[in-house]
């Protein structure tokens, strides 16, 4: 009987280890569950359109840490929309409108 | 002694037991092995761009069964673009989405991933993806059009030896306007174009996927059904390219005419004796 017992506990083992050895092809338990739609947060009182800090506001109020030169093509950009929103009466962000991503 | 032996054994088959249990979250080896990087299957010798039919040139040379209505509307797109126009490939042109089925034409390499719930085809051409669910869904009451459709599919197996081997897909619910092939090979304009599609391996090549396609349209006078087929690149860590249609598009639609970008960026006639656009809308020339 005691030998049956381990002769049919050893069976049940190697069964489970093959079953195991195909089911490890990929284990998704080991990884976070990501499933499903995420959206941005949206941080009440932030202003203008989404930017990389979603605390902040869009343009200056991100505060990037810009070296000088590239501050000064980044103002001189912010002049170049003022200019266009003036003339058109409309934002003007011609990269976005361009469809770049 | 043996008694110990028997609670070891029990104790490591309980052990296994919920290994497995957690194990079992996603049995890949159930699923064809549809890993890399796919690439439109070449015939050679086949004029034109790649169209829907892969063993046809482009155009007129499908062998579209359409509707004499369509078969008009097609003949006229194409006496517009022998004129140097865009006929019915304007939109896409100008980088709107082609949906089906054109984006399954494969201009750039595609990639499946395979999960219990959706499997997904980065397109990363003018369209981002399909999204084909298999989590058993049925269709919703109301689905809001897209160019690519809403995708339900089922993985069948169909040998029997207990793994998946075909994807059966159908999608509708689309916008348009969409066509087959940038010749302008038309859908109808009522979006109600349904598609049956059986994605399988090839039986003797497992490098070589095949995509059954059958369209239902009211611009055609039956169900069209080609076999389009992909080839694995044997590079299993190839190079993704990235392509985004606006960077480097130099087609401009003004008043429903082409025209073109220099490469100096002043727009251009895209055809001989092309008038100006319409300036009704600036209150100066320039001079």
């Amino acid at each position: 009987m005691i030998n049956r017992l381990v002769t049919g506990a050893a069976a049940l083992a190697t069964a489970c280890l093959m079953a195991l050895s195909s089911a490890q092809a990929f284990d998704d338990s080991e990884y976070p569950d990501l499933k499903g739609q995420w959206r941005r947060i949206p941080v009440p009182g932030v202003r203008g359109q989404i930017s990389f800090d979603q605390h902040k506001d869009w343009g200056k109020g991100q505060g990037a840490p810009l070296t000088p030169e590239y501050q000064a093509i980044y103002e001189a950009n912010l002049k170049s929309q003022a200019r266009a929103t003036a003339a058109s009466g409309s934002a003007s962000l011609a990269s976005a409108l361009a469809c770049r991503s | 002694m043996h008694c110990r032996s028997v609670i070891r054994t029990i104790v490591l088959a309980a052990a296994l037991l919920m290994a497995i249990g957690s194990a079992q979250a996603f049995d890949d080896s159930k699923y064809p092995n549809l890993k890399g990087q796919w690439e439109r299957f070449v015939v050679r010798g086949v004029p034109g761009q790649p169209s829907h039919d892969q063993t046809k040139g482009w155009g007129e040379l499908q062998g579209a069964p359409l509707t004499p209505e369509y078969q008009k509307i097609f003949e006229e797109n194409v006496k517009e673009q022998d004129a140097g126009g865009l006929g019915l490939g304007a939109d896409h042109a100008r980088c709107v989405a082609a949906g089906m089925p054109f984006m399954m034409v494969a201009f750039r390499p595609l990639e499946f991933i395979v999960t219990p719930e959706t499997t997904y085809i980065i397109i990363a051409d003018y369209d981002p993806l399909r999204r084909i669910f298999t989590d058993g869904r049925d269709w919703p009451k109301e689905i809001e059009p897209t160019f690519q459709g809403y995708s339900i599919g089922k993985w069948i197996d169909t040998d029997g030896d207990g793994k998946y081997d075909v994807l059966e897909v159908e999608t509708r619910g689309f916008k348009g306007p969409r066509i087959y092939d940038i010749r302008g090979i038309p859908l109808h304009r009522d979006n109600q174009s349904v598609f049956k599609e059986r994605f399988y391996l090839d039986k003797n090549d497992p490098n070589l996927l095949h995509d059954e396609i059958t369209a239902i349209d009211n611009a055609l006078t039956r169900p069209w059904t080609v076999d389009k087929r992909y080839v694995r690149n044997p590079d299993l860590r190839a190079d993704w390219p990235e392509s985004i249609c606006p960077e480097y598009n130099a087609n401009v639609v003004i008043g429903g005419e082409n025209f073109f970008l220099s490469a100096d960026g002043m727009l251009m006639p895209s055809r001989k004796g092309q008038l100006p656009p319409d300036l009704r809308h600036f209150d100066k020339t320039r001079k």
